[in-house]
């Protein structure tokens, strides 16, 4: 093949990328401000249980709409749960979390959607984390240190 | 003197068909052919400039320059490559120069004839692209940036330009030549080669296509793309080695208000430039003459291989004694080879890269529309394209070409077994194609099917066409003399119609797609009428291929 052919299929070929590449895309909503629409709990229950002679247990369950997890520690620790929102475009990714005050343990936001709950004995503490966003996607999780 | 002129016009007839001049007509008419189509080039690449400047924003008007000398430094790369390539072929595997050894004219006479042939047939070729491109970004920069006088003073600089590539072509043959001697002993080593070439293209092109994106919006990456072109060609310009300064000996030196002007330095690059060619001319006069006598007449001399062992004359069916044949010509030459299963190759490869990038743009209808148009355009082009070929295939014989008139069977088979080797490996590569297009779209098991047939089919009757092409138009005596031909009008015409056929394809593919969404909500009828093209394109280009080999072979 002459030297001008290959170099005219080599325009063409970049030609079609660019015309579907200008020409073909979706339009896209300027400014769009995407929703929270799920918040996941990303610390694994592997990494908070202590097993200093104690035989800890951790599981999970479900019920309906609500994400329960059970962690069990042995008290006077502080456990950090992080927290992953979806999808990964949302505007808004802040999140609060809302619990019941109590002197058996304090939280501490940390600012990066993660939090930190110390227990100062055994405790059980439901936390509730919820997006910023008006779309009120949230996740429940408690944890109960024996 | 006067031996010189002789010996350069007999060679450059062969490479440069003149009989036009000796005819007004045709000399005015060739002539404002040439002129119609230098403009149409020069056009072209002004909008192309303008284009990318205005609308792309790809660079400011004040980095047209540096685009300008990027474009030309490219170009003398390739012409650089271009030339060393040809420059072997002719000076030392040349058919002619089997007579010119013969004359009774110096050696040193010959050398010169040889050089200057090749150099005014570059000359010629630059004002196919390159005078087209230094006009066009001359036009674009006319009148803020450069002056009239830019349009009077390019020719001389471009006179001493073309000699450049020649000069270093005919220097870098004589590693060239005993690589090309290497393959041709040895063709082994050149599958080893070709093997290694692969495999780093395809390690390469993985690579690449790791550093694909995973989302691809070409708006929002416009502007990271001006600042990486911008810095690509501020480090070009920076690491060019001086070859950018070409363009400015034709721009001229910068002015604080940003115009170029010829100043005294213009005209020192200019002696710098004629004075590197005067030493590259010496250069070339004292190695590559000394070679060039001695490696030409080994080209030759021992062509012909003694035969210590005797063979039985086998004797093969008369159907595959010609199937034989022609793979035993294809299989001569290592080159034709790979540059024929390169392109089966290629295609795939293409398509696969084009689909990761496609796949990573966020498509709306129009454009899985077009993505799939797209995608018929480039497995065909570069397959139709490659029928220049064939196209030239009953020609390249020469003189040999007229026994086929006495072969005592019904010459549609042996004509046809020439096209066997392509029609063969076409199979696996547009399989491969339309699986690597499925494997990004997943489409229905018949619409694959119906793609590959009508591919296949649209294939098969473009090469039975460029076969009849070069049946009713041989051109056996170009070959015959120098055993090569530079503008074979079949090769050129079978080109021609391979662009504008696939891009029409395409095109109503892409109407075909539309449709078929809007009215079916599937591909079904869209692949259905492509395949019914695709056949209607084989059968009447097999039909006329048979009748025409009758009308020219058997006269009644």
């Amino acid at each position: 093949m002459k030297k001008s052919v290959i170099l005219l299929i080599l325009v063409v070929y970049i030609a079609s990328l660019c015309i579907v590449g200008f020409f073909g895309i979706k339009l896209r909503i300027y400014d769009e401000v995407v929703k929270v629409e799920k918040i996941e709990c990303v610390t694994q229950s592997e990494s908070i249980i202590k097993t200093e002679g104690n035989p800890d247990l951790a599981f999970l369950f479900n019920d309906g709409i609500e994400y329960y997890a059970g962690y069990f520690y042995s008290e006077g620790l502080s456990v950090t749960l992080a927290f992953s929102v979806y999808p990964d475009n949302a505007t808004n990714k802040n999140i609060e979390f809302i619990a019941d005050a109590s002197t058996q343990y304090s939280l501490r936001d940390n600012g990066d959607n993660s939090i930190t709950i110390t227990f100062n004995q055994k405790a059980s503490i439901v936390l509730i984390v919820r997006a910023e966003d008006s779309n009120n996607a949230q996740t429940k999780i408690r944890i109960d240190a024996v | 003197m006067k031996q010189l002129k002789a010996l350069v016009l007999m060679q450059l007839k062969d490479k440069i068909d003149l009989s036009f001049v000796k005819d007004k007509r045709q000399l005015l008419i060739k002539t404002i052919l040439s002129v119609v189509k230098f403009a149409a080039v020069t056009a072209v690449c002004y909008l192309l400039i303008y284009f990318c400047q205005l609308y792309l924003g790809l660079f400011y008007v004040n980095e047209a320059p540096m685009v300008m000398a990027f474009l030309v430094t490219l170009l003398f790369a390739l012409s650089v490559l271009s030339c060393t390539v040809g420059l072997v072929q002719t000076m030392y595997f040349s058919d002619d120069n089997k007579v010119l050894v013969t004359f009774p004219c110096s050696q040193n006479l010959v050398f010169l004839s040889k050089l200057l042939v090749f150099y005014f047939y570059e000359l010629k070729k630059s004002f196919d692209l390159l005078i087209p491109i230094i006009l066009a970004f001359g036009l674009f920069l006319f009148p803020y940036y450069v002056g009239i006088g830019y349009f009077f003073k390019l020719w001389i600089p471009i006179i001493f330009y073309a000699a450049a590539p020649v000069l270093i072509g005919a220097l870098l043959s004589i590693p060239a030549f005993y690589l090309f001697r290497l393959f041709k002993r040895y063709p082994f080593s050149g599958v080893v080669c070709f093997v290694l070439v692969l495999s780093a293209a395809t390690f390469g092109i993985v690579k690449a296509i790791g550093f694909i994106p995973e989302n691809i919006n070409m708006i929002e990456m416009l502007g990271p793309l001006q600042r990486a072109i911008r810095t690509f060609l501020i480090n070009f310009e920076n690491h060019s080695l001086y070859l950018t300064e070409f363009a400015y000996i034709i721009l001229g030196e910068p002015k604080a208000n940003g115009t170029y002007s010829t100043a005294g330095i213009t005209f020192a690059k200019f002696g710098i430039l004629v004075f590197i060619e005067v030493c590259l001319f010496a250069l070339v006069f004292l190695i590559t003459r000394f070679f060039f006598y001695k490696m030409m007449q080994k080209s030759f001399e021992h062509s012909k291989k003694q035969i210590d062992k005797q063979k039985l004359n086998k004797k093969h069916g008369k159907y595959s004694t010609f199937v034989i044949k022609e793979l035993r010509i294809q299989l001569r030459s290592i080159s034709e080879m790979i540059s024929t299963i390169s392109v089966y190759i290629a295609v795939p490869v293409m398509i696969f890269f084009l689909n990761k990038i496609f796949s990573a743009i966020n498509t709306n209808v129009t454009g899985d529309n077009m993505s799939r148009a797209f995608n018929v355009l480039i497995m065909l082009l570069p397959l139709l394209a490659s029928n220049g070929v064939v196209a030239k295939s009953f020609s390249i014989e020469g003189r040999a070409g007229y026994i086929k008139k006495t072969k005592p069977i019904n010459l549609i088979f042996p004509l046809s077994s020439k096209l066997l080797i392509n029609l063969v490996l076409s199979i696996p590569s547009v399989l491969a194609s339309v699986l690597v297009f499925n494997s990004f779209n997943n489409l229905p098991a018949h619409c694959v099917v119906m793609m590959f047939f009508a591919l296949l089919f649209i294939h098969y009757g473009h090469m039975f066409w460029s076969a009849t092409l070069d049946i009713m138009n041989p051109q056996n005596e170009q070959y015959a003399t120098t055993g090569e031909t530079i503008n074979n009008k079949n090769e050129n015409v079978s080109t021609l119609v391979a662009f504008i056929g696939s891009m029409a394809l395409a095109f109503f593919s892409y109407i075909l797609f539309d449709e078929s969404i809007t009215a079916y909500q599937n591909l079904n009828m869209a692949f259905i009428k492509i395949l019914l093209i695709g056949i209607a394109v084989f059968v009447l280009s097999l039909l006329m291929f048979i009748w025409k080999v009758k009308a020219f072979y058997y006269e009644k």
